[in-house]
């Protein structure tokens, strides 16, 4: 024991490749559990009772829904099917408004779509607003977000009750009342901080001829499905996700590597953990090799104080040390430093997971628990597992020719 | 009943594919609370049977019984329980442990087998005491003189109250003064009952001993009385200038001193 603190220098340096190794998955969990809590905590949210129905670029299959014009396949009829479905409540619909600019007061700045929802309170929960509330459908109404609002106010967000202009592309203008300023969102629902929200009727014109009517239909971006229980969501999700992919509009309406998909809030996080496991498992393969060298510096440290100090184990055995005294001396000292390289690299691994937390997601960092508990048993294991060798050795040691050295 | 006995003990080394034999048919009775000084020339084998009689060695042939037990037949484990049982172990540089204190040196024993640590501190402050050094118990022994060195190193082999102690050249890196104080404490030890060996090469320091064994290449010679008289007399091939007996026959010879001097 007393040696490792003798040595301190050569003690840091032999747990470097435990730091490493377990600070950079610790780093990497940090950062996966973090996003992971902050993207459930929003769906929280959301009605649990939700499934989100939209089109994604395949190319990119882990990343974030592209509701752009190659989405645009969700027709009035499909909006209908769903809302037909046994256990289905409702089924919700979002597109864009193309336009040109925003106006307040004298200002008018540029401004590219509205984002056109219906059932506002469903989607724009209560406590999202930082003031006034959700617009009511056929109104000339609107919500802003956040950025948004200030922006247009000039520093101060714009007051509830006051009227703002929508440039449209073809010069005309027309004007709303604003009912809501929304809060300030985190993480994946930042981008509504940007968004003008607007009442579907009767801002909402995009249509589309449907192919199993041919008739010319509104088509969305995206559905949410609003199911009766929330019990029956994984069951709705599956006949909803069959109904798309065969029999939908959608279906047809798909181009290039476009695909539909179906998912509930469940769906979403797990496709989220999906993704950071990839990584995870990926700087837990270095991590490995970090771990390994780490172990064969220790167990290299751990040989040379046994040579240091083979008359001391000598000494030891001469008054009464049995072998398995000798041993877990050195087991013992080996564990301590698993340990510590371990407590370092927790340490190093989540001061680093947080700040990248804050950095790259601006969210609150949510402690990787089990990853913890984890880390110092790895820790703890690689330093007995180093130790294995060192400690036989010393009881190897001969007393008589121990205690004859100089 | 004896404290140590051996049979026909014999050692021989084997150095790369030379053999080396170091002890030969040893027969060493040392009875209980007895004061047993080994002298001999240097290279005679005397520490090599201090190491075989406290288990830290194993002999080639033969075999050692310490407080009656017959220890031939006991693997590394029960060795190393019995030295930590029956015996204490105190050498001539001392073999302190450098990190430790006064104080921790004499607890490590107590360690080993299982004391409680607060047992463990009273029992050494104790001993340190009882060696005269309780004003030295924080200090580590580089902070010590050899005497008190030696003192801590008793200390510490009565940790585990062994009924046999072992000393090779106890006071070899002591002045005659520190010697005599050393000696002394044995003395004391003795006459509280406990069986002691010891190896010196000073015949005063030998003297404190109720019995002197002669070494010579390997074998018992004689032993004597600490007035020289000779209780028993081992011809060998080798050393054969005291008078002729036969082998293991008791012979009262009083010899000149100096014809038994190593
Ligand atoms: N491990 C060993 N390998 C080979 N030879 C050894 C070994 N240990 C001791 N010897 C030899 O055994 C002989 C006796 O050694 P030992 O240390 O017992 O002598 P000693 O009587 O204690 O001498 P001294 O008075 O110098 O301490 C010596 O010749 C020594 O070289
Ligand atoms: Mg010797």
């Amino acid at each position: 024991m007393r040696s490792l603190w003798t040595h301190k220098t050569r003690s840091l340096l032999t747990i470097l490749g435990v730091v490493i190794g377990i600070g950079s998955v610790l780093a990497v969990v940090t950062l996966g559990a973090s996003f992971e809590e902050s993207v459930v905590s929003q769906f929280d949210a959301f009605d649990q009772r939700s499934v989100f129905v939209m089109a994604n670029d395949g190319s990119t299959p882990h990343g974030p829904p592209d509701p752009g014009q190659f989405g645009l396949i969700f027709t009035e009829i499909d909006r209908q099917a769903l809302a037909a479905m046994s256990g289905v409540e409702r089924v919700l619909a979002e597109g864009k408004v193309p336009v040109a600019g925003l106006a307040y007061g004298e200002m008018e700045s540029p401004y590219k779509e509205l984002s056109a929802v219906d059932l506002a309170a469903q989607v724009l929960a209560a406590e999202r607003f930082a003031s006034g509330g959700v617009f009511m459908s056929g109104e000339e109404e609107a919500v802003l977000g956040a950025t948004v609002a200030e922006r247009l106010g000039g520093g101060t967000a714009v007051e509830i009750g006051s009227e703002i202009g929508l440039r449209y592309p073809d010069g005309t203008l027309r004007t709303v009342t604003v009912t809501g300023v929304l809060a300030d969102q985190e993480g994946v629902f930042e981008e509504a901080d940007g968004q003008v929200y607007v009442p579907l009727e009767p801002f909402y014109t995009t249509m589309r001829k449907s192919p199993s009517t041919a008739e010319e239909v509104r088509v969305y971006s995206a559905l949410t499905v609003l199911v009766g229980d929330p019990r029956d969501v994984v069951q709705v999700r599956d006949r909803i996700e069959a109904h798309m992919q065969d029999e939908s509009d959608a279906s047809r309406l798909l181009v290039g590597s476009t695909e539909i998909l179906v998912m509930t809030p469940g769906d979403i996080t797990d496709q989220i953990s999906a993704a950071f496991a990839q990584i995870t498992t990926f700087i837990g393969a270095i991590a490995v090799v970090s771990l390994l060298v780490g172990a064969i510096g220790i167990a290299n440290i751990m040989l040379v104080s046994v040579a240091e100090r083979t008359r001391e184990i000598g000494v030891m055995k001469a008054i009464g040390a049995l072998d398995r005294d000798v041993r877990s001396l050195f087991l013992f000292e080996a564990v301590l430093v698993g340990l510590l390289g371990s407590l370092l690299g927790i340490g190093l691994g989540l001061g680093g997971g947080a700040m990248l937390v804050r950095f790259l997601f601006e969210t609150t960092v949510t402690l990787p628990w089990d990853w913890l508990v984890v880390s110092v048993g790895v820790g703890v294991f690689v330093g007995g597992l180093a130790g294995y060798l060192p400690a036989r050795r010393a009881t190897k040691i001969d007393p008589v020719l121990a205690l004859a050295r100089e | 009943m004896l404290a140590v006995q051996t049979r026909r003990l014999g050692k021989t080394f084997r150095t790369g594919d030379l053999d080396v034999p170091v002890l030969h048919e040893v027969d060493l009775a040392v009875p209980r609370g007895a004061f047993v000084s080994l002298m001999g020339p240097s290279g005679s084998g005397k520490s090599t049977l201090l190491h075989l009689v406290g288990l830290l060695d194993t002999p080639t042939v033969g075999g050692v019984r310490l407080m009656g037990r017959d220890t031939r037949r006991l693997d590394a484990d029960g060795r190393a329980r019995a030295r930590r049982d029956l015996v204490g172990f105190v050498f001539q540089s001392f073999h302190l442990v450098p990190s430790a204190s006064a104080l921790e040196n004499v607890m490590l024993p107590m360690a080993f087998a299982g004391v409680s640590r607060h047992k463990r501190k009273k029992r050494a402050e104790a001993l340190l005491e009882e060696v005269g050094l309780t004003d030295r118990v924080k200090h580590k022994p580089n902070e010590l003189s050899g005497g008190q060195k030696q003192r801590v190193a008793i200390a510490r082999a009565l940790a585990l109250d062994p009924p046999i102690i072992l000393a090779d050249e106890p006071t070899g890196n002591l002045d005659s003064k520190t010697s005599r104080e050393v000696m002394t404490l044995f003395s004391r030890l003795h006459g509280e009952g406990r069986t002691i060996v010891q190896v010196t090469h000073d015949e005063e320091m030998a003297r404190y001993g109720d019995r002197i064994i002669d070494i010579r290449d390997g074998r018992i010679v004689q032993e004597r009385d600490r007035t020289g008289l000779v209780r028993r007399v081992r011809p060998t091939a080798e050393a054969t200038d005291g008078p002729t007996t036969a082998l293991g026959q008791v012979a009262d010879v009083r010899l000149k001193r100096e014809g038994v001097r190593p």
